[in-house]
């Protein structure tokens, strides 16, 4: 069964601000470090495209092993594809492709577009225009770090000064219901999960990004917090309507309080696409159709 | 949602201001007197640094005052410790004599972190930490750690002579080996773990990742490794001045006291017994220091260094949380350290 | 097979590295090496002569190659002195130093594992803790202090109990049997308790680790008590580390031994390099140190070979893909991060 592909004609406004096209990568099994998992298939991402729009929540669901973590990675830069190309706000990241598109200032030389520069521009501006948030707040944030600290980390990165970065990160903590006076001054493992979480959101959001990665932010948090994370997630939304998301996802009851349009993952493809409506409710993949009658009964 | 701080999952929490940055040094200097063994420690160190200050101003005897009629002199009112076998006092020469202690320590410590790192940053340090270049390299470090200190300071007391620099070489060489041995698991765990990866991903740069995530993550066993090895490097000086390729001869050390003493030991028995003793307690002390640390400096493992004194927090999932990272941690800093490193603790002594 | 290769490997270039490093470090002197073996009372002839008979007017790599070739032929070179072969001097030497260091790794097994064993059995609080004390203040003593100490104690001639020799060597060697074996027991004993206060640290805290392990309740679930257990499965579990302790212990030994022997004014291994150390004859020096470095370099090797033999869980990691010779924590370290995942 061949994958579904999508691109940005199909529906987009413009250019979107995150694209990925064809792109295909295999582990060899049994090394290296992050998510190859023995029982990837042989191709942990089988030829896959779609793209993302500004201010569109796209959710990416599959069971483990589907590849959907795989491909998020790519797309949001943190792995590299064998094959295939990621475009943020229309440039590829990859150095190995020919940079496409209207040449920015400062790109050119003698008249022809300057590979290197255009496209490490392009990787850097895809690091700083992203915010991902990770599936259990416990590793990401550094246990010995104060919560601030944590939080500020992308801003003192990009050299922002200590006074500016912390004052900010206060910001983004308030604006996920943190109140920084609180929780500023604490570790990690003094906060329940859900807490704890929101401040990894915090920190993702800390930088204004174009687009969010959510991998799987609710399965390591007790069933008891993960409204305050939805509502985490609707209230960002709402103070920014232009920033786009990806969540990734197992659970097909979230998805429809969370996202606009959804990607069926089986096997390294795409087996389905379409808004969260047209897929939940109407299915038109047997994979799909098994998941949605699981997920409803 | 935005600055509400009444919700349910707020509660429990008093506010903070920001601390200052010695508050850690203080809890854990207090956490340390408030043990046996670090209470000692901390008391014997403090003397021994007491000693060596006012030594520099003030001996009991001038050092350089010697009449042979007075050698070996059994302790008196005048010479609390006796007299050496040139008429020296015993205990102004023990007094200046730590001074020249310190020193080695110092540089020792100093050398050991500075290439323990550097060790520790070439095998975790870079991007593919599990790659080839860091297991080429951990090989590396494996087979030489073999080559005892003596042979090391034999060596280098060729081309250097007799003097400390050959103590610290050898010392240094020895324990930045096993420093990076030991160390290299909570190293690897922490340039692997995902807030490392997170941290990437925002566009940190890899020295800002070393020496942010991974530094104070290896920082309290380092701390214990190192005043282990400033035992050993005490126990190292006093043998390798014995035999002559250590602190020259004119310079006062508790090595050269004890040699001294050594020479002659058929003639004046007793006279040998201070500066051992002195030396014993010593590294006792910073063997005690060490053990103490694996327990205090780590704010994973001590509580003391994550709270206010007023226990006013939550105790819910959090502290299950908090619970679970410290049985992780603590199990890799804690007493299997030792276990897997036949070296750690005294590298070769001379 | 590819760790067993790797590490030979590891070990063929440490030995070459270590060569190299010898013999710069022999070169690089305040002066010529010609002139500091002449003395400095020589004549720039005697120099000059001195030189071209140890070929030291060669250029440096071709010096290098000579060494190193002799060497592998058999071939150390001949002290300045007494005119003897460094290699015989070195079999001689090592009939005093290799039962030394034999005897002191004995005394410290008596010693380290019976009590590092009691340290974690024994019912009474007072007696772990108090072991544990004795263990660190033993593990702190100044090699010399303690031969001193041992010295006063039971030397004869000068101790409370003047029961055992605290000089020499009988001339005749192991011939004179009693007497060699009484002249070496002070040392031994010197250098045994120190290090068995090591050991005993290290019996204990691999004990400790299996001690909460599966495997002792499986153990003790079959009717051991826990005493009985930690003694047979504990120590059967912690052998492959307590085995390569000794191994390095005993390797240590060999030089750890060099202040015990120049105390007790043996004639030794140690004492030979001193010696020569202190003559200027680096040339012997110079084959001396690498005879040592390679038994250590050798020793190490055997020791890594064996603990990765023994112990499967690290032979799992290497096939895995992890770092082979890390030691037992590569082991756990990727079960523990599997698990977390």
């Amino acid at each position: 069964m061949g994958s579904v592909h999508e691109d940005a004609a199909s529906h987009g406004v413009g250019v979107p601000v995150l694209e990925v096209r064809h792109v295909v990568k295999t582990f060899s099994g049994g090394r290296g470090v992050g998510h190859a998992t023995s029982h990837d298939a042989p191709r942990a991402v089988d030829d896959v495209s779609f793209a993302v729009a500004a201010g569109e929540s796209l959710a990416v669901i599959g069971e483990s092993g589907s590849g959907k973590t795989t491909v998020t990675r790519i797309a949001f830069g943190l792995l590299s594809p064998d094959s295939g190309d990621v475009l943020f706000r229309g440039e590829s990241v990859d150095a190995t492709r020919r940079h496409r598109g209207v040449p920015r200032p400062g790109t050119l030389r003698h008249g022809v577009p300057r590979r290197d520069v255009a496209t490490a521009d392009a990787r850097r501006e895809l690091r700083l225009g992203s915010g991902i948030v990770f599936q259990d707040p416990f590793a990401s944030l550094d246990p010995r770090w104060r919560i601030r600290r944590s939080v500020a980390e992308p801003l003192t990165a990009r050299g922002i000064g200590r006074t500016d970065a912390l004052a900010r990160a206060d910001g983004a903590l308030r604006s996920v219901g943190l109140d920084p006076t609180l929780f500023g001054e604490r570790y990690p493992q003094d906060l329940s999960g859900g807490q704890a979480q929101r401040a990894a959101i915090a920190r993702a959001l800390v930088t204004r990004p174009r687009i969010l990665l959510a991998d799987e932010p609710m399965s390591a948090i007790d069933v008891t917090s993960r409204i305050q994370i939805l509502d985490t997630f609707r209230a960002i939304r709402a103070a920014d309507p232009s920033m786009a998301m990806v969540v990734v996802l197992h659970d097909l009851g979230i998805v429809r309080m969370i996202a606009d349009r959804v990607l069926v993952m089986h096997d390294g493809r795409i087996v389905e696409s379409g808004t969260v409506d047209a897929v939940l409710t109407a299915p038109r993949d047997p994979y799909t159709r098994t998941l949605v009658a699981a997920a409803t009964m | 949602m935005t600055g509400n701080t009444t919700s349910p999952s707020n509660r429990g929490f008093a506010p903070r201001a920001p601390r200052g940055r010695l508050r850690g040094a203080r809890i854990v200097l207090s956490s340390l007197w408030h043990r046996a063994d670090g209470a000692y420690a901390l008391v014997v160190i403090g003397l021994w640094l007491a000693v060596s200050l006012v030594s520099l101003v003030w001996t009991p005897h001038p050092l350089l005052e010697a009449s042979g009629r007075n050698a070996w002199a059994a302790p008196s009112a005048a010479h609390p410790m006796g007299t050496d076998g040139a008429g020296h006092d015993l205990l102004s020469w023990l007094m200046r004599g730590s001074l020249t202690e310190l020193e080695v320590v110092v540089l020792v410590v100093l050398c050991t972190a500075v290439f323990g790192l550097l060790g520790i940053w070439a095998s975790v340090g870079r991007r593919a930490g599990a790659g080839r270049g860091s297991r080429a390299w951990m090989v590396c470090v494996d087979t030489l750690i073999a080559v005892p200190t003596v042979l090391v300071a034999m060596l280098v007391s060729v081309p250097l002579g007799t003097s400390i620099a050959v103590i610290v070489v050898a010392c240094t060489f020895a324990y930045s080996l096993s420093i990076v041995r030991v160390t290299r698991p909570v190293a690897q765990l922490a340039a692997t773990s995902q807030y490392v990866e997170a941290a990437r991903s925002y566009g940190v740069g890899e020295a800002r990742v070393f020496f942010g995530h991974v530094v104070p993550a290896i920082a309290p066993t380092m701390a214990v490794q190192l005043s282990l090895s400033a035992g050993t490097a005490i126990l190292a000086e006093s043998g390798l001045t014995y035999l002559g390729i250590g602190i020259p001869a004119g310079v006062p050390s508790w090595g050269r006291s004890l040699a001294n003493c050594a020479k002659l030991i058929s003639v004046y028995p007793l006279t040998v017994i201070w500066p051992g003793l002195i030396i014993t307690m010593v590294v006792v002390a910073l063997n005690l220091l060490g053990d103490a640390l694996r327990d205090c400096a780590d704010p994973v493992v001590n509580a003391d260094l994550r709270r206010d004194g007023a226990a006013d927090d939550d105790r819910s999932a959090s502290d299950m949380a908090a619970a679970e990272s410290s049985t992780r941690e603590q199990e890799l800093t804690g007493e299997r350290m030792p276990a897997q490193e036949g070296e750690s603790h005294e590298p070769h002594r001379a | 097979m590819t760790f067993v290769l790797k590490r030979c490997a590891a070990f063929v270039v440490a030995l070459i590295v270590q060569s190299a490093a010898i013999f710069v470090c022999l070169r690089i002197l305040p002066g010529d090496l010609a002139m500091v073996v002449g003395g400095t009372s020589s004549t720039p002839e005697q120099v000059a002569r001195i030189r071209q008979q140890l070929g030291l007017d060669q250029p440096y790599p071709v010096q290098y190659w000579n060494w190193l070739s002799g060497i592998l032929h058999g071939d150390l070179g001949t002290a300045q002195l007494s005119g003897a072969s460094v290699a015989g001097e070195i079999a001689d030497r090592l009939q005093v130093t290799l039962p030394l260091a034999l005897m002191g790794l004995a005394v410290a097994l008596a010693i380290g594992l019976p009590l590092g064993v009691l340290s974690v059995t024994s019912r009474s609080a007072r007696v772990r803790r108090g072991l544990q004390i004795a263990a660190i203040v033993a593990g702190s003593i100044p090699a010399l202090w303690g031969g001193l100490l041992l010295i006063m104690l039971l030397g004869r001639g000068v101790g409370l109990l003047g029961v055992l020799p605290s000089q020499g060597f009988p001339v005749r060697g192991w011939h004179a049997f009693g007497r060699a074996l009484s002249s070496l027991a002070l040392p031994a004993l010197s250098v045994g308790i120190i290090a068995g206060a090591e050991f005993m640290r290290y019996t204990r805290s691999a004990l400790l680790e299996v001690r909460d392990s599966d495997y002792l309740a499986q153990a003790m679930a079959c009717g051991m008590t826990r005493a009985q257990a930690v003694r047979t499965v504990g120590l059967r579990l912690a052998a492959p580390q307590i085995v390569s302790v000794a191994g390095l212990t005993f390797a240590g030994m060999l030089t750890g031994v060099i202040v015990v022997e120049n105390l007790f004014a043996l004639p030794g291994l140690a004492t030979l390099l001193m010696d020569d150390l202190g003559n200027r004859d680096l040339l012997a020096v110079q084959s001396e140190l690498l005879v040592l470095t390679a038994f250590f370099l050798f020793m190490g090797l055997v020791v890594d070979l064996v603990h990765h033999a023994l112990d499967p869980r690290l032979k799992a990691a290497a096939s895995g893909g992890a770092d082979g010779a890390d030691g037992v924590a590569d082991g756990t370290d990727g079960a523990r991060k599997e698990g977390t995942r």
